[in-house]
């Protein structure tokens, strides 16, 4: 009944792996998603966000499109092929309101997108909702 | 010339006495004969010198000159025809020569000038045969530049090409056309083909010129490139300044003093602002650039109408302003990007909204004009002078510079408007009355059915897209062909027409009416289970309409579906397929 140590609260977090190669973004997103409590890693690119989920096996990941070494697509595509890969949560963050970005990354299965520069509550909404769907998927 | 002396056979001979008339052997025969005439004497004497004495020359013998005369005379006639033939004849070669050296010359010049050219050019003849081809042509399609014109066939039927050119000018009577491709050498070529007809409107052939823009499209593309960095560089900055507002807002930082709120609310309001104004300039650059994408899909204006509606209705109410839509009739499906479309009314209406004072009207009004579905933004605001209507469409344009409603956008609002109806096919204008208000029309083209069916089963089978799909073809007979019940199937194709929209739920799904009584049916990602629901709602509509209809011939629903790719991987053979398997619904 009481979590004196805190650890259901901490077990029962989602984890969401914040993938972008903007410093300042990652940081105001970060700080962000834990005020709401949520644990977040992060990494700068694509090569970079499949090491982290190797590592971290997050729940949700927002991943951005245009990055240095690696891009979101690029990671997208062998994120899919990795055991495991297929179950994360994949949102997209785009700088492109191109519809032929968001066929590409669809064509991977990705559950939401969401356009830059967006809304933080906006963005939120769509993680809360993503996070949702996950939990009736899952029982 | 016959003398007399050219008779002479020498000897002298005794001078009859009834001769009196004497000439000189130099006579001429001719002169004789006159003299031998008037004097009326049948000989002559010829007086010769001294010694050879005196000849005697009878008529005959002066006739026989004059005969000898005629002859030499016919002889000379046909050597100076034969001259004068020569000569004619060798004049006439000469200038033969002289043009067949010109027109060679000629020739070879434009041959040379053909072989040449950087362009390629294939002339084809008026059964469709190459007559000829530059080794440009041949390069560029990636074959040797002495290949042979067999081989160039080859790679030309290859394309379609000779079937292209020679159906376009069966089927639409089409002078010309042109279209790009991507050659085996991974060059991008831009095929042209024009008709040749002679000064007399007679069909020779076809000319076909191929050009490689390979680097015109690489500038192209490295433009359209550029303007998607700008794009990036410009929104990176805006989001962390936005995130970093809204966490301060939402207590990120801890609390903060009501005059930071308001601070930070007016930043917010103005990032929102900076947004859109990047984003208006950057599509003006996209327009301009010809790299706007477009995303065309077979989609309702309708539906448009309401979600640009619904989001523009809390502004319409907090100005006091009634919005409301309407359409007029049966609406044709249109082929375009709904992005764009919307993008277009939302500045129409939001204009519109701005720009009428409170207490106020703004409808949209959609109706199907022949060609075209056109949409119309009608409001009560303060309108447009005529000498500014022509204005308002281009660049940075706005009405007022002064406070007020209108100052406030980038003024490229309807710029943007019409660039993107514009690069749709369809054109955009307004009419306005100052003082009472002003109406803006866009009107799109309608697409044959059938075509616009074809264009989106080639859409949705692309891999991209998730690749399968189905058909579901939904067919009304009337067997008893009686008008009332041919009405009343007619009236049950428009429910389920208007019904498909809360029963097709993927925004890739479509409903086209392809006949009078004549469903077609796209539900795309298609599990059998998707599949079945339609069918099943589709039923329920169709049963609930016949029983209310009752009579001795009634109408037979027939429906038929097909699987992409599971039961044909060609979208055209899949609607012969899903015809074949139409059977009774009920």
């Amino acid at each position: 009944m009481f979590d004196f140590l805190g650890l259901r609260k901490e077990a029962s977090k989602t984890k969401i792996l914040v993938v972008d190669d903007e410093p300042n973004i990652v940081q105001t997103l970060q700080d962000r998603l834990e005020m709401n409590e949520y644990e977040v890693v992060t990494a700068g690119n694509g090569r970079e966000g499949l090491q982290k989920f190797e590592q971290e096996r997050p729940d949700v990941i927002l991943l951005d499109v245009i990055m240095p070494i690696m891009d979101g697509h690029e990671m997208l595509e062998m994120l899919r092929k990795q055991p495991g890969g297929q179950d994360v949560s994949v949102i997209m963050l785009t700088a492109r309101s191109q519809t032929q970005d968001i066929a590409r990354a669809n064509a991977c299965g990705i559950d939401d997108y969401i356009v830059k520069p967006f809304d933080l509550s906006e963005l939120l909404e769509k993680i809360e909702s993503v996070v949702e769907h996950r939990k009736t998927v899952m029982k | 010339m016959v003398r007399i002396s050219d008779l002479l056979r020498g000897e002298g001979s005794q001078i009859p006495p009834e001769c009196q008339l004497k000439v000189t052997p130099d006579t001429p025969v001719s002169e004789a004969l006159r003299k031998m005439q008037e004097v009326g004497c049948d000989n002559i004497v010829v007086v010769q010198d001294e010694t050879a004495g005196h000849s005697v020359l009878s008529k005959e013998e002066v006739l026989s000159g004059l005969l000898m005369e005629l002859d030499s005379a016919q002889m000379q006639l046909s050597q100076l025809q034969e001259q004068i033939e020569g000569s004619i004849a060798d004049q006439i070669d000469i200038v033969q020569d002289g043009v067949k050296a010109l027109v060679e010359s000629e020739k070879d010049k434009l041959a040379v000038a053909i072989d040449n050219m950087t362009e390629g050019l294939v002339i084809l003849g008026q059964t469709g045969e190459i007559e000829r081809a530059n080794p440009s042509a041949k390069v560029l399609l990636g074959l040797q530049a002495d290949d042979s014109l067999e081989a160039l066939a080859v790679v030309i039927d290859g394309l379609g090409l000779r079937n292209m050119v020679s159906g376009k000018e069966d089927t639409e009577g089409k002078q010309a056309g042109g279209f790009k491709i991507r050659s085996t050498n991974h060059k991008i070529l831009k095929m042209r083909w024009n008709r040749m007809n002679d000064a007399w409107g007679r069909f020779l052939g076809n000319v076909i010129t191929i050009r490689d823009i390979t680097e015109e499209e690489l500038a192209e593309k490295s433009k359209t490139e550029f303007i998607a960095s700008i794009s990036h560089e410009l929104r990176t900055p805006l989001t962390t300044i936005q995130n970093s507002v809204s966490n301060i807002l939402a207590g990120v930082t801890g609390k903060i003093t009501e005059k930071t709120r308001d601070y930070l609310i007016a930043m917010k309001s103005d990032c929102h602002r900076l947004a859109d104004l990047v984003n208006d300039l950057l599509d003006m650059a996209k327009l301009e650039a010809g790299s706007m994408p477009i995303n065309r899909r077979v989609m309702s204006i309708a539906a448009v109408v309401n979600d640009t509606i619904r989001s523009l209705a809390s502004q319409a109410h907090a100005r006091n302003i009634k919005l409301t839509c309407e359409t007029v009739g049966r609406i044709s499906p249109v082929f375009a990007d709904p992005q764009r479309i919307e993008q277009v009314l939302l500045n129409l209406v939001a204009n519109a909204v701005q720009f009428t004072p409170p207490g106020g009207r703004v409808t949209v009004r959609t109706f199907d004009s022949g060609d075209d579905v056109v949409t119309v933004v009608e409001d009560t605001g303060i309108g447009i002078a005529v000498e500014l209507q022509k204005q308002i469409f281009s660049k940075f344009y706005q009405v007022r510079r002064e406070p007020g409603p209108g100052s406030r956008g980038s003024g490229l609002g309807l710029a943007i408007s019409h660039g993107i109806i514009a690069v749709h096919g369809g054109s955009i204008w307004v009419e306005s009355t100052e003082g009472q208000g002003s109406r803006f029309y866009f009107s799109l083209p309608k697409t044959d059915p059938f075509v616009m069916l074809y264009k989106h089963l080639s859409i949705l089978s692309r891999p991209a897209e998730g690749g399968d799909f189905a058909l579901v073809i939904l067919h009304l007979d009337v067997p008893g062909n009686s008008d009332r019940h041919a009405e009343e199937a007619g009236s049950i194709i428009h429910e389920l027409l208007t019904e498909s929209d809360h029963f097709l739920t993927d925004s890739r799904d479509l409903a086209i009416q392809t006949e009078d009584r004549e469903l077609v049916f796209v539900v795309n990602g298609s599990t059998a289970v998707r599949v079945e629901v339609v069918r099943r709602k589709i039923q329920e509509i169709v049963r609930r309409r016949i029983r209310k209809c009752c009579g001795q011939a009634p109408i037979l629903p027939m429906l038929g579906t097909g699987f992409f790719p599971a039961d044909a991987a060609d979208v055209r053979d899949l609607e012969k397929i899903t015809r074949r398997k139409v059977v009774r619904l009920f």
